[in-house]
């Protein structure tokens, strides 16, 4: 089985943490990188020659936020089509119309028990 | 005493040259043709002879106004008319007779018995001596003309006139008559004056606009001679007018009446003004004015505040909320992960673990309740159709396994589509299903009544709320109900009537469902029996009402 890559970009360590250690349970065969700012992480997809299989981005973020990051890509033509899925800890209905509207392919509000997000992250891998 | 000879007798006729029957004869037709000239003369003429005054011709004109007949001829004056024994006539008679100086009287009142009755009548007439042949007077003509009515006429004219300048000068309001193209002053009365603030003398049959010339710069001249030429009265209302009242400038406020003031045949004479000083009145009006003014700004500028104290207050809760939640669930999850990761945890460690695991799960659900409580708001929100029957149908979808653990049952039909914020609906509607399906009596099934019907507008005024059409919803169950002194308490946020143990629950809900029904500007209240089931009575707009 292929490895799948993924990129986390979020600027809180602890919740990257929390998704790596539940990415571990969910699944296998997983290649995890990890970019705090969504800035950087922009500049680096411009620039790389591989792009991951999908993105999981926060939104609220400083710098660049993950709406802003989000229509960023959808005007790459390199890079719109990798899916998206946010997760973010805001369940603010506008707000996740918003990110559908800009092309996110989920949306996940950060779950309170380490279970639900153990349990989210197989329903979207598998 | 000798009567007078008559100066005016000169020429004689010639008597000499007719025989005495011809005389006789001649005298006789001269007799009779005078008597038929006074009988048939329009007015009354009487002869009375002698110094006794004997009616000697009387025709029917003056029998008339005596009120007699023929009874009257040969009798004297005083026999006749007694009535007239003080009114000086006996007197004025004896002197024409004995000085022979006819008398003549104008509108003069005799008072004279008539129908049994003593009245008052009114005479031009006059008393002549009537002189022998040979020139001596041998008695008085009496002529008159009866003007009784024109007299009477004429004293109800000047009483009428009379009352009407006491009217004047006695009215309660400050009244003047000025005539004339110049606008004289004729009659004035004191309040008039006193308004004025100048000495009577100085304007008294005055043109008054000489007398008032600040009065006559504001236009008043202009305006009264528009009501002396056009008889079109004019009316001013808490007109101000400058007026040097005692020397001293002053800003009045009157309300004013020109009035054409005519004669009988329509003419106009002046102008009839009517004046009230209404200064104090308008005064203390701009002065209650003035004050409502700096209330209503000083209300506003408070609301203000207010406003944007609870915005404050709202955006502090939403951050301070917002922000706390982050750690508390991160503690919440990696207490879970370190569970996971620990090997082995005594019995001891996990009852720790569980209560770690409870308290933070409550905060948080606590977090998330101020959360929802500070979004509460109208302003950004949508109006919207809202068919509510959908509204309870997603909500007992929502509440589906607590329904059937419970054996429940929600019962509703033909429930209203209102105007209203979708979320807040769902929200509102789910709190008191919410609350009906936790607060229930052990061992009986829960049954949840909900209705709608048009609210009657004696409650709507009842309960304050703007005027609009309504609808009032009823959400009845059959659970514990609750002390109906608590019904306003329990709106309170944070306020709770039992133990966390007995039933769970931040103390939010029910301040939620009046914030939202208060964003709706409508209304909730709620009536219970302690065991006996709840019932929250809602009033909302069928129609957002901006």
């Amino acid at each position: 089985m292929a490895v799948m890559r993924i990129l986390h970009i979020d600027d809180d360590e602890d919740d990257h943490e929390i998704f790596a250690t539940a990415l571990s349970e969910a699944s296998t065969g997983i290649e995890l990188s990890f970019i705090d700012n969504a800035r950087d992480a922009l500049q680096n997809l411009m620039l790389a020659s591989q792009y991951p299989d999908i993105i999981f981005l926060d939104l609220n973020m400083p710098e660049m936020n993950g709406q802003q990051f989000l229509m960023e890509i959808k005007k790459q033509d390199k890079l719109k089509n990798i899916p998206i899925i946010i997760l973010s800890t805001s369940s603010h209905k506008p707000t996740i119309e918003l990110t559908r509207e800009a092309g996110a392919k989920d949306f996940f509000t950060k779950p309170d028990k380490y279970e639900d997000l153990v349990k989210m992250l197989k329903k979207v891998l598998n | 005493m000798e009567s007078k000879k008559n100066p005016e007798v000169e020429s004689k006729p010639d008597y000499e040259t007719l025989d005495p029957v011809s005389l006789q004869k001649k005298a006789a037709e001269t007799e009779h043709l005078l008597r038929s000239v006074v009988e048939s003369a329009p007015f009354p003429i009487g002869v009375y002879t002698g110094r006794e005054m004997r009616i000697s011709l009387a025709n029917h004109s003056i029998m008339d106004v005596w009120g007699k007949g023929h009874e009257v001829i040969g009798k004297t004056y005083h026999e006749v008319l007694p009535e007239l024994a003080d009114q000086h006539i006996y007197q004025q008679l004896d002197d024409v007779y004995t000085k022979g100086i006819p008398f003549h009287a104008r509108n003069q009142r005799v008072d004279l018995v008539v129908d049994g009755k003593l009245q008052p009548f009114y005479f031009n007439y006059s008393f002549t001596p009537i002189y022998n042949i040979d020139g001596s007077i041998y008695g008085v003509m009496n002529t008159a003309a009866e003007v009784t009515d024109i007299v009477l006429a004429k004293q109800k004219v000047e009483q009428s006139e009379q009352n009407f300048k006491n009217m004047i000068l006695q009215a309660p309001v400050a009244m003047c008559i000025l005539t004339g193209p110049d606008h004289v002053v004729e009659i004035v009365n004191d309040l008039m004056i006193e308004l004025w603030g100048k000495p009577v003398e100085t304007v008294m049959n005055k043109p008054v606009f000489d007398a008032l010339p600040d009065a006559r710069e504001q236009g008043l001249e202009a305006l009264m001679k528009q009501v002396y030429e056009t008889g079109e009265s004019f009316h001013a209302n808490e007109r101000p007018v400058e007026l040097v009242r005692k020397g001293k400038l002053e800003t009045t406020y009157q309300n004013f009446v020109y009035e054409p003031y005519k004669n009988a045949e329509g003419r106009i004479l002046g102008v009839l003004a009517i004046t009230i000083n209404v200064t104090e009145q308008v005064m203390a009006r701009q002065k209650i004015e003035e004050i409502v003014a700096a209330r209503t700004k000083e209300l506003a500028e408070a609301n203000a505040n207010l406003e944007r104290s609870n915005e404050e207050l709202a955006q502090f809760a939403y951050i301070a909320s917002h922000d706390l939640q982050e750690p508390l669930r991160k503690v919440s999850i990696y207490i879970q992960m370190l569970e996971n990761h620990l090997s082995h945890i005594d019995d001891r460690s996990r009852g720790y673990f569980d209560k770690i695991k409870t308290s933070s799960a409550r905060m948080l659900s606590l977090i998330r309740d101020v959360l929802a409580y500070s979004q509460l708001s109208q302003e950004t929100e949508t109006f919207e159709a809202v068919d509510i029957n959908k509204v309870i149908a997603e909500i007992s979808t929502d509440f589906e396994l607590l329904i059937q653990q419970t054996n429940a049952t929600i019962e509703y039909s033909n429930l209203p589509v209102i105007e209203a914020i979708p979320l807040q609906m769902s929200q509102l509607f789910g709190n008191l299903i919410s609350n009906a399906l936790k607060f229930i009596k052990p061992g009986m099934a829960p049954v949840i009544t909900i209705t709608a019907e048009p609210a009657n507008s004696e409650a709507v005024r009842r309960l304050n709320l703007r005027e609009g059409s309504y609808y009032y919803f009823k959400v009845a169950d059959n659970g514990i109900g609750f002390n109906p002194e608590k019904s306003e308490q329990i709106f309170n946020i944070f306020q709770r009537l039992h133990g966390k143990k007995q039933y769970q629950g931040t103390g939010i809900g029910l301040a939620m469902c009046r914030k939202i029904v208060q964003n709706h500007h409508g209304a909730i209240y709620a009536t219970a029996e302690e065991g006996n089931g709840a019932v929250f009575h809602i009033i909302v707009p069928a129609a957002h009402l901006t």
